[in-house]
């Protein structure tokens, strides 16, 4: 039964392990442990109310048994670009047209944007490799939705991810080497990793501010606009099926998609309900251990969440044995909120 | 005797036929036949002074009457349109925190040359280019600017074709325009002598270019002159006109710039009271101008200025009692 709460103090040293762990691309989480202390202090003053709400900045850990270590973690910036600048390209078109010469021709065209700004973003997702099993993965990425459903007042409207971008396996990015690395020498790796020690605003004002005609890259680059690394490829799948379309932006270094959502469109806010808590003596038969649901307390500081294969509901009521409130932090009467899992997809681990 | 003068309807075959041998195409004159009956009629009505910004042309002829060039000034770039170019800049991109400090060049479309005169339609027979017939028509214009001052802006510019290929292709137009209109090169470049540039132009993408994006070849071909505009160049640098910022926005040549006061063949003009038939004084060859508008002639003539006289032990058709400008074929480099 795993078990994903709010991250605390104590979990630095695993916070820098799996930053370390997550390698070039996975920008939110460089491998730089000052930085990942300071996120880390952020992410517990955020779930302590001592920010602003819209400064928040939430990050949760998943455990796979009760007491065990941290083997993942996801997160929630509840504004981007409030405290730099949040860039993106829009992927437009420029259309020239004449009758008089018979021209009608449409140009792909990137505008660099603030537009993403102040939208809620889903971001910093990791599981450690030997717990990428029993749908963890699932577990760990849906589980934002029930903290989005549970305190949508905190949040914008406006949810957003935004996917990795295309690099091949020596990590080169065929999008900043035909736009980014132009404007200044300095291997995607690097970049990448500036921008993830905070730099990114810094590295953001070096790239071109015009627009940028899409013809004028070169073909590698041309076609790798809008494309998700293949590492990401089900991170992507999954938030689509949870009702997240490409909304027109991509990352201005490797060109990676954003995805967007309304809060209250995502389908697992949707798909979940909020009832009563029912403590039952019960003992648990069924050997499967492929979580089908998920189960979430109310309480913003002591956040739990937990995914089961079965529940048992009566009604407006949920019964939940002693260990599984005790692990959720409830009594009977307290509220919870559930929330299926989508059937097993190809990408659940 | 050469002789240059504005270009009048029955100088239509000649004009057709020249244009069509010309081995480079000229993107202000169109080929067609009626195409350029209109352009005559235009600058017809310009030398009969009805329309100020009508694209002047002028014919170079030899004694048989022939008409063996052509030359055109264009009193107010653009006329009644905004006269495009893109203006070779420079973005500064540099982050103290990253220790990074990068120039970016950038093409800015820009319309800033408009009204400026411009030269323009230069074309003559190949056999012509190296003798003295090529600075009469070159410079006839400047002779005919002269005397008529104010009819023209204080800056002249000068587009320079830019680098074709063999087969009449521009690198620069295939990696910018051709993006845009889907047309290669010669197709639009005969859209623009049919229609003017102006149409073309405002296709334009109209966002700044990063040339950094443009492959290699076309970044060293910009501002690069065609090799065959060597001597013209060379004219206009000897009259103290220099590459500006500014390039053609369709084959990327370069745009000679000055101020007309300066130039050194303007400098060099002298006012006589005509021009005298008097043996024995030649010393050195005049472009001599006599005539306004429509009536307006220019020839090269061997003499010697005398008191307000040029007198020539040539007999030619210019009078001995009208205003005339004379300019010395050979020019001093630096005047003063």
């Amino acid at each position: 039964m795993t078990l994903i709460r709010p991250i605390a103090e104590s979990d630095l040293d695993a916070l820098i392990t799996m930053a370390r762990e997550s390698g070039v691309g996975v920008t939110s989480l460089p491998d730089n442990p000052e930085l990942m202390a300071r996120k880390l202090k952020r992410a517990v003053a955020s779930f302590q109310q001592k920010l602003p709400p819209e400064e928040a900045h939430y990050i949760f850990v998943m455990q796979e048994t009760p007491d065990g270590p941290p083997v993942g973690l996801c997160g929630i910036e509840a504004r981007i670009g409030r405290d730099e600048v949040w860039y993106n390209y829009r992927l437009g078109e420029v259309i020239q047209a004449s009758e008089t010469l018979g021209v009608y021709r449409r140009t792909p065209t990137l505008f660099l944007s603030n537009d993403m700004t102040g939208a809620t973003e889903l971001g910093s997702l990791y599981l450690r490799e030997l717990s990428r099993r029993n749908r963890n993965g699932s577990v760990l990425s849906k589980s934002r939705y029930m903290f989005l459903a549970s305190f949508p007042k905190l949040f914008s409207e406006r949810v957003i991810a935004e996917m990795r971008g295309y690099s091949d396996a020596n990590g080169i990015s065929p999008f900043w080497e035909g736009l980014g690395k132009n404007f200044f020498n300095m291997k995607f790796s690097d970049a990448d990793f500036l921008t993830g020690s905070g730099n990114k605003v810094f590295i953001a004002e070096l790239m071109p501010k015009f627009p940028i005609y899409v013809p004028m890259l070169n073909k590698a680059a041309q076609d790798v606009i809008g494309a998700v690394h293949p590492l990401t490829q089900p991170a992507l799948a999954m938030l689509e099926s949870e009702g997240f379309r490409k909304n027109g932006f991509v990352d201005i270094f490797d060109a990676g998609p954003s995805v967007e959502c309304e809060l209250s469109r995502i389908d697992g806010v949707r798909r979940s309900e909020r009832l009563n808590t029912r403590i039952v003596d019960r003992t648990e038969t069924d050997s499967s251990v492929r979580p089908q649901w998920l189960i979430c307390n109310e309480r913003f500081s002591e956040f739990r969440l937990i995914s089961l294969p079965h529940i048992y509901r009566d009604g407006p009521v949920l019964e939940l044995t002693q260990e599984q409130a005790e692990m959720l932090r409830v009594s009977a009467g307290d509220p919870v909120r559930i929330m299926s899992l989508k059937p097993e997809e190809p990408q659940d681990g | 005797m050469w002789q240059v003068k504005p270009v009048t309807a029955q100088d239509l075959p000649a004009l057709e036929s020249l244009m069509n041998l010309n081995p480079l195409r000229l993107s202000t004159l169109p080929t067609e036949r009626d195409q350029l009956a209109e352009r005559i009629a235009v600058a017809e009505s310009g030398f009969a002074g009805l329309d100020d910004k009508a694209t002047l042309l002028f014919g170079l002829h030899e004694d048989n009457g022939n008409m063996v060039g052509v030359c055109g000034i264009q009193p107010y770039a653009g006329a009644d349109e905004p006269f495009y170019s893109y203006r070779i800049d420079e973005l500064v991109h540099a982050s103290r925190h990253l220790k990074i400090h990068q120039r970016q060049p950038v093409l800015y479309l820009s319309h800033e040359l408009t009204g400026l005169t411009s030269l323009c339609s230069f074309t003559m027979l190949e056999k012509l280019r190296s003798t003295a017939a090529f600075d009469l028509l070159t410079r006839s214009r400047l002779m005919y600017i002269a005397a008529h001052r104010e009819h023209f802006a204080d800056e002249l510019i000068c587009e320079i074709q830019g680098i074709w290929d063999d087969q009449g292709q521009s690198i620069f137009w295939k990696s910018v325009g051709e993006l845009f209109f889907g047309l290669d090169f010669i197709t639009a470049d005969n859209q623009c002598a049919l229609h003017g540039k102006t149409i073309i132009a405002e296709l334009l993408p109209p966002y700044p270019i990063y040339t950094t994006l443009l492959p290699e070849a076309v970044r060293k071909a910009l501002a690069e002159p065609h090799p065959r505009t060597e001597r013209t160049i060379k004219w206009l640098q000897q009259e103290g006109l220099v590459k500006s910022r500014y390039i053609d926005p369709f084959d990327g040549g370069p745009t000679y710039r000055g101020e007309i006061c300066k130039m050194n063949s303007i400098r060099a003009i002298r006012n006589v009271s005509g021009v005298r038939q008097q043996d024995g004084l030649d010393s050195q060859q005049w472009l001599v101008s006599q005539g306004h508008g429509t009536d307006f002639i220019c020839m090269l003539v061997e003499g010697a200025l005398v008191d307000d006289m040029l007198l020539s032990s040539t007999q030619t058709i210019l009078s001995d009692n009208t205003p005339t400008l004379v300019m010395p074929l050979e020019l001093q480099h630096d005047i003063d």
